[in-house]
């Protein structure tokens, strides 16, 4: 196993969108996990290595402006003080770039929200009100300018460190929220936007930070580089069933 | 009338006009008019202020650039919330645009967002009201634009997911389309938006209090306020008026789920444009004001002293927030209103019967000298403190009240009954097999009279019959 | 050489590169800077980087789609049925396969033969789904797979220029198919 990653055992999820006709639970294979948040040093590393993706060099249809603009704010000073803290305002490409750097992938959607699901003690908290009261909570409370260092964020049951009230984080698979935009028509695909046929249901309509999640997903695009959007990165197990997006 | 028949003509007028040429031409025309038009950039305004009123004489392109923010706010006095908002106010931005007007809008969701945003105006004509064209992630910027083809007042809102934490995080606002010929001019406007908040903790508990889902689906809001925090039109914020000047209010409702009694104390509303359209009513006390809606309310003020805006489901405005003042300053007039010409002692004539607070005390009632005037004086006792929940026939009420009639709970044993009258009975009880949860009073009553109820009870509906003496209820008592 | 001559050159060049044959420089918001991979319906390889040099109207599809897929191609059929010049030569619709599994280069081949969809003016594309995955995002397409069979995906229309540039995107079949019309006259002007 490659250091910093943890093993996430086989399991399941059940999606906030259930397809008409698709199945209510959604089998995860196991995977191997980034234990923290991809952090703005090690996120430097990577663009020291591989200069097309320096802020001073990245085209722009890989990241918009926003693109690590955190770095221009500390830039004298090397990045003291946000070395350890969650790299955030990367886009997709780059997020993606940066982890087949390292051998790894971006996690998928429903390896993220399947330990996501994960309290402290629990891989699943199912209805635990506390627990999802916490998570909701994170998600509407504004922005915080200085992040954390990775390390002093919340563990879950699977030794993840900081997967809620820290930053969002990009997967693999972002594109695959079908919206439009307008949130109260989600359920159903906007024909003239997209090709396919039946309904998504709201598995738990009271679910309202995976509403959040997902909404997030659907409001960001590929060069979208966002203050409070960061990254981790995911690899198969070997031998374990192939789990591509 | 006239006026409603003139603006239902030239709306029927409109609306042939459109109907002939607005496929065709729409593209066309909205071509031609970004190119002509002038372009002016939309003055935006907090709550209670509203934009002046617009004195062109011909469509204009408005630019419309409004920030979405979370951000933390006081929503009473020791209580915080995190409240997105339009404008970095709640309610957001007050919009003010001419009917025809093109509103080239640009929605900015600040950097530090945590959430992406978007804007449905109910005065849009498109999918959405402009959700989709604005879906807008934190740190970027969307624009649209639309032709504003229907005068009135318009509720905005955000409608990302989950919408209802959206709006019950505060992001709702008005935008004014105003007819062609305009309405009619007044001495003051002001700017009121009805909502309510879901916090965890009472109403009033201090702290930064976050949202709270289980109120909010069961829509029991802890507070209701007029213009986003208790007190924000009380006080110094209050609105004011001169004596003898016409007021207008701008009316709105963001919810998310409560229907507004909108309401004026003391004032009666001149004119109404009923939920912000054209049907103009007049000489109206309350006007309901739907989530989601608005309405116009135009008043002329005779008198000086405090108004009071109220939402009329009145343990809203006295119990969760949704006050409002408007002081009106200037000359009394005893014409339209005297004041307190008199104030005495009150003596009508065939002195009331007193009720007093001690049941012992109670006066007296008839004292039954047999089983037959037991029954016959139970049952008034019956009529005045039982029927309304057991019903006439002793049947009680399917899933709330328990039957009298041939019920074994009260038949098995008698003098409990005793208990349950001078006691009151709470919490789960089964009757003839149906179980029961509800609460039943202590009922106030004389031991001679909770004799005479009880053996009218037992003697009536087919229930095989006993008596209940005054000496069994007078032991009760005593054991207690 | 003189000044003028210089500019001329340079004007020249700067018109011929995206038309000229090998591989030009792609200026920075091309969308063929993402690289990568693709087999052709015939089979043929072909680097992202060779679709430069045509502009493009790109859909993505997959062949056994029954739902909007037939109208997008009959959308696209009806953009460029009325062109006239060498835009109607130049401009080539490209249909990159959201279903890299079944839609096999051969099966993509059938397809066009099914279609009537001509070489010269239709391309598809094959690709590993990872390839997919990142041309998709690149032009903001949205696809997940429902059910055994379907994948819903987004209606989008892009038009490209030889460079690969972004010139227009219908978002959806509820688009006025003018405004696209528009977009490719204009492209038109340009190349004369």
């Amino acid at each position: 196993m490659q250091q910093g990653m943890v093993r996430i055992e086989a399991g399941g999820y059940t999606p906030l969108f259930r397809d008409e006709g698709g199945p209510p639970f959604i089998a995860v294979d196991a995977f191997l996990l980034d234990q923290y948040p991809v952090t703005n040093g090690e996120f430097a590393r990577f663009v020291a290595s591989e200069q097309r993706w320096a802020p001073q060099n990245i085209k722009p249809v890989f990241a918009d402006s926003n693109y690590l603009a955190q770095w221009r704010e500390v830039a004298p000073q090397g990045l003291e003080g946000i070395e350890n803290q969650p790299v955030t305002n990367v886009s997709w490409f780059a997020a993606r770039a940066y982890c087949d750097w390292r051998g790894k992938r971006l996690p998928n959607v429903d390896e993220w929200e399947y330990v996501a699901m994960a309290s402290e003690e629990a891989p699943t908290v199912g209805d635990d009100p506390d627990f999802q009261a916490r998570v909701l909570q994170w998600y509407s409370t504004p922005a915080i300018t200085r992040l954390p260092d990775v390390q002093d964020t919340w563990r879950n049951y699977w030794g993840v460190h900081g997967l809620h009230g820290v930053v969002w984080e990009l997967v693999n698979d972002f594109n695959t929220a079908l919206v439009s935009g307008e949130s109260r028509a989600d359920s159903e695909l906007e024909n003239s936007l997209f090709c396919g046929a039946g309904a998504a249901a709201a598995v738990d309509p009271s679910d309202y930070a995976a509403f959040m999640r997902y909404a997030f997903r659907s409001s960001y695009g590929a060069r979208s580089s966002i203050s409070s959007m960061g990254f981790r990165c995911a690899s198969d197990v070997p031998g374990a069933k192939g789990v591509n997006p | 009338m006239g006026s409603v028949s003139v603006r239902e003509c030239r709306f029927t007028k409109k609306r042939l006009f459109c109907s002939a040429v607005i496929s065709a031409a729409l593209v066309a025309f909205s071509a031609f008019a970004d190119a002509e038009l002038p372009v002016i950039e939309a003055v935006l305004t907090a709550a209670p202020q509203v934009p002046p009123p617009i004195d062109r004489d011909h469509p204009a392109k408005v630019v419309v650039s409004l920030d979405t923010t979370e951000q933390v706010g006081r929503l009473a006095d020791g209580v915080e919330y995190v409240f997105w908002t339009f404008g970095g106010t709640v309610p957001g931005s007050f919009i003010r645009v001419r009917e025809g007007d093109l509103v080239e809008f640009h929605l900015n969701n600040r950097p530090d967002s945590k959430m992406p945003h978007n804007i449905d105006l109910h005065a849009v004509t498109g999918p959405g009201g402009g959700a989709t064209s604005s879906f807008t992630a934190p740190g970027h910027t969307t624009q649209f634009s639309f032709t504003a083809l229907n005068p009135g007042l318009y509720v905005y809102h955000c409608a990302t997911a989950p919408v209802g934490m959206h709006i019950a995080n505060g992001m709702y606002g008005l935008i004014l389309v105003e007819p062609e010929e305009g309405y009619p001019p007044v001495d003051r406007e002001y700017y009121v938006m009805q909502s309510e908040f879901y916090t965890k903790g009472k109403f009033g508990e201090e702290g930064l209090r976050p949202f709270d889902m289980d109120e909010a689906l069961s829509e029991n809001p802890d507070y209701v306020v007029f213009n986003g925090s208790v007190g924000a039109l009380q006080g110094d914020n209050s609105i004011h008026a001169e004596v003898g000047e016409t007021v207008r209010l701008y009316v709105g409702n963001g919810g998310p789920n409560l229907v507004s009694s909108f309401h004026v104390i003391g004032e009666i509303f001149d004119t109404v444009y009923v939920e912000g359209g054209d049907l103009v009513n007049h000489n109206v006390q309350s006007t309901l004001v739907p989530a989601g809606g608005s309405a116009i309310v135009d008043f002329k003020v005779e008198v000086p002293g405090k108004l009071h805006l109220v939402d009329h489901s009145i343990f809203r405005a006295f119990n969760k927030g949704a006050l409002g003042t408007i002081n009106v300053s200037g000359d009394a007039n005893t014409v339209v209103y005297s004041g307190q010409q008199y104030e005495g002692i009150y003596l009508p004539e065939g002195q009331a019967e007193q009720l007093v607070g001690d049941a012992h005390d109670a006066p007296a009632s008839p004292t039954a000298t047999s089983k037959e005037e037991r029954i016959l004086f139970g049952s008034r006792v019956y009529e005045r403190n039982c029927l309304a929940c057991h019903q006439s026939q002793g049947q009680g009420l399917p899933g709330a009240f328990p039957p009298l009639a041939g019920a074994d709970y009260l038949l098995n044993d008698p003098k409990h009954a005793i208990a349950v009258l001078l006691e009151g009975l709470s919490g789960e009880i089964e009757v003839n097999g149906v179980t029961y949860n509800g609460v039943m009073p202590a009922v106030r009553l004389t031991d001679e009279q909770v004799a005479n109820v009880l053996t009218y009870v037992l003697n009536s509906w087919g229930n095989d019959g006993g008596v209940i003496e005054v000496a069994d209820v007078a032991a009760y008592r005593e054991s207690r | 050489m003189t000044r003028e001559s210089v500019a001329a050159l340079v004007l020249l060049l700067m018109v011929c590169l995206p038309l000229t044959a090998g591989q030009p420089e792609l200026p920075d918001d091309s969308v063929y800077q993402l690289g990568g991979s693709w087999t052709k319906h015939n089979g043929q390889q072909l680097e992202l980087a060779e679709l430069a040099g045509r502009p493009r109207l790109v859909s993505f599809v997959y062949t056994y789609c029954e739902h909007t897929c037939p109208t997008i191609v009959a959308r696209l059929k009806l953009a460029t049925d009325g062109l006239e010049g060498s835009i109607a030569d130049d401009l080539q619709i490209t249909l990159v396969s959201l279903d890299p599994q079944r839609d096999t280069p051969q099966r993509l081949q059938t397809y066009m033969q099914e279609q009537g969809l001509d070489e010269r003016g239709w391309l598809m594309l094959h690709g590993d789904p990872d390839e997919v995955l990142g041309f998709a995002a690149m032009l903001g397409v949205r696809y997940r797979p429902m059910g055994e069979r379907d994948i819903a995906h987004s209606n989008m229309m892009t038009l490209l220029d030889g460079a690969g540039v972004v010139r227009y995107q219908s978002k959806g079949l509820g688009d006025d198919p003018a405004d696209l019309a528009e977009a490719i006259s204009q492209l038109a002007s340009e190349e004369q």
